[in-house]
């Protein structure tokens, strides 16, 4: 009941004085608001990170052919055809930390459907490399690895390519062609999303690695039998490093180079790549958070600074409140809940704008935000905090008023 | 019976950029319950020092205040603020009413800071508001009520605790005559029904209806029509020493 009107007192002062309050209060809308966006910001770029990483798949390596170097010019990495599929094998095979080397071959290709086409990435694998991604169909099946010794026409698709060749009509079972070769659709893939680059992983289309050689990629290539990727799973997180060193022991091997020549391939860690992304991500945050932060310290000094000049001004308000026997500390109570209302009332409004801000930005920017309940929660503590660490200078101030010094203000 | 008041050789001394000013200096005064005494002297005589002193306000340099037996000089603030709190009441010249609250809400103030209740806050100033004759105008702001009105205020808030002792520094000194007297007639009722009242004035018409005047000069008693006869006795022969 007290401390109810204690409130009332504050929010009364606060209204008397409105012109002054609005100001201070801008000062924490601002600060609240930019620490709202920023960390709704970093949240949904750190959720977007991770969902990438999740559909990375576990526990994956990714062994390329390395740069191809034509009469002294270096050509992209992955441009060379030295590796085989007779090295995933052998890499399956020789190092026992792998549980699958999957092979992959891929291109960009037209495919058409009766009067539709669409360029697609054309994939050719061994049924592994959908066990090593985890990859399960949402309607039909995968391929089997009879299909791929046979060298079937058939073809797994990602959604999306099911949605622009069919239009949300039926998939299974329908044909697409490719040049002159046209496959049966056995499955469709469940949805998947972008991966860490962008790309859409649902506009795909998987033919048996046989397939592939015989019918397209293989043919448009110098060695058909040259794979651009190999797919590698091993047991666990923590074998990962020895795993990649041991395939580049076997493939060194294979590939008959001599001691201190370079790989002919790369052995990479995708995971570690967009963990390293995920770094660089939140040190940028915490860059922007910081001055973000600056601006709400800004606005703290604003209401402290609001706040000394209320002391000042109401001295003699105060002389007469001791006068009639209010106690140093109910005082320092008063101008401190003023400051504390300053600060909760700016928090308040700043979360809204924040909010705003994050329903704008995704529509104006298209990037990921992330506005969390808890994130509100901190944002009204922090600006509560505030109010006491900025309020704190300026009631002290007022509390160690003597009363008749006070009083003597009125003129 | 025991005195409200003891002053035992008070001395005040005031700093004025870095030099010392005597305020007050020896003096030494009793006030009984009942009595409506006037505290008179050119300006710059130590008047309201001894106001702030008697008050509470203020801690006399050297000196023994004894306030109804209790020794004021060691108190801590919050003690002191208590004090004000419940045993004295004061008027001043300039009313310090608080503009942003009604007169109702003026009143109560000191309630408010004895933790009074809310609703037993509001009965009680409603009640000093009528004894000083204000109780239609509770809701309003004090910039809505006359010079005369907003004194009445603050009489009504110094007499709400129902202290032992009102304290008045020239409180019709900003009112014109026929408002002045009324608020002194209001004063001498309110010491009738037995409040003490020590009113600081220069004008010898307003010290007039006062029983006893104490004339004060450089900071020191100079003249006192009322004192008790042991009282004046010692101080002659501290005179004399």
């Amino acid at each position: 009941m007290r401390s109810l009107s204690y409130i009332l007192f504050a929010v009364r002062s606060l209204r008397a004085h409105l012109m002054r309050s609005m100001l201070a209060v801008i000062g924490i809308i601002i600060g609240i608001a930019a620490v709202s966006v920023v960390v709704a910001l970093a949240e949904g770029a750190r959720a977007e990170v991770s969902r990438q990483i999740a559909s990375l798949g576990s526990n994956l390596l990714l062994v390329q052919p390395g740069a191809q170097v034509t009469q002294g010019v270096r050509r992209p990495a992955g441009s060379s055809l030295s590796l085989t599929a007779g090295d995933a094998v052998a890499v399956a095979r020789e190092v026992p930390e792998v549980v699958i080397a999957a092979p992959f071959v891929g291109d960009q290709e037209t495919v058409i459907s009766g009067d539709t086409n669409w360029s697609t990435l054309l994939a050719g694998v061994t049924p592994n490399f959908f066990d090593a991604r985890g990859w399960t169909p949402a309607e039909g099946q995968l391929f089997r690895t009879e299909q791929v010794a046979s060298a079937a026409k058939v073809a797994v698709i990602g959604r999306t390519l099911a949605r622009e060749l069919f239009h949300g009509g039926e998939a299974l079972g329908q044909f697409v062609r490719i040049g002159r070769t046209s496959y049966a659709v056995i499955g469709v893939l469940a949805e998947k999303g972008q991966d860490f680059t962008g790309r859409d992983q649902d506009d795909v289309m998987f033919i048996p690695l046989s397939s592939a050689k015989k019918f397209t990629i293989g043919r448009a290539q110098a060695n058909p039998d040259a794979v651009h990727t190999i797919l590698v799973k091993t047991e666990s997180a923590d074998t990962m490093g020895e795993a990649g060193s041991w395939i580049s022991r076997v493939l060194r091997q294979r590939h008959k180079i001599a001691e201190g020549k370079p790989d002919d391939f790369r052995v990479q860690n995708l995971v570690q790549i967009a963990h390293t992304r995920d770094k660089t991500y939140r040190q940028f945050t915490l860059l922007v958070s910081a001055l973000a932060g600056i601006s709400l310290l800004v606005g703290g000094i604003g209401v402290m600074n609001i706040m000394l000049i209320a002391v000042s001004e109401r001295t003699n308000e105060i002389g007469v409140r001791l006068v009639v026997g209010a106690c140093p500390a109910d005082i320092r109570r008063q101008f401190l809940l003023e400051a504390i209302l300053l600060c909760g009332i700016g928090g308040l409004l700043g979360l809204a704008t924040g909010y705003v801000g994050a329903r704008v930005i995704p529509l104006a920017l298209g990037w990921p935000v992330e506005f969390n309940e808890a994130m509100a929660v901190i944002a009204l503590a922090c600006s509560t905090l505030i109010g006491i660490a900025f309020g704190f200078l300026p009631a002290e101030r007022a509390a160690r008023l003597e009363p008749s010094v006070a009083l003597r203000h009125s003129g | 019976m025991k005195p409200l008041v003891v002053l035992d050789r008070i001395f005040k001394e005031h700093r004025l950029g870095g030099q010392a000013v005597q305020a007050l200096a020896r003096v030494s005064m009793e006030i009984h319950r009942g009595e409506f005494v006037a505290v008179t002297g050119p300006s710059g005589s130590g008047k309201s020092t001894l106001l702030s002193i008697l008050g509470c306000l203020d801690r006399p340099s050297r000196g023994d205040y004894l306030l109804d037996g209790e020794k004021i000089l060691q108190l801590p603030r919050r003690r002191l603020a208590e004090l004000r709190n419940r045993r004295i009441g004061f008027v001043f010249q300039s009313f310090n009413l608080l503009p942003d609250l009604t007169a109702l809400e003026n009143v109560g103030l000191p309630l408010f800071y004895r933790h009074e209740r809310l609703r037993n806050a509001a009965a009680r100033a409603r009640m000093a508001l009528e004894q000083v004759g204000l109780s239609g105008r509770t809701d309003h702001s004090p910039a809505q009520l006359s010079g005369g009105e907003q004194q009445r205020v603050a009489i009504a808030r110094a007499i709400v605790n129902d202290p032992d002792l009102l304290l008045a520094d020239e409180p019709t000194g900003a009112l014109d005559t026929a408002t002045r007297d009324m608020i002194l007639a209001l004063l001498v009722k309110l010491n009738r029904i037995g409040l003490t009242v020590l009113l600081v004035t220069h004008d010898s018409e307003v010290a007039a209806h006062a029983q006893r005047t104490i004339r004060l000069r450089d900071g020191q008693i100079v003249g006192d029509s009322g004192m008790a006869i042991g009282q004046r006795h010692s101080i002659s022969l501290e005179a004399v020493r």
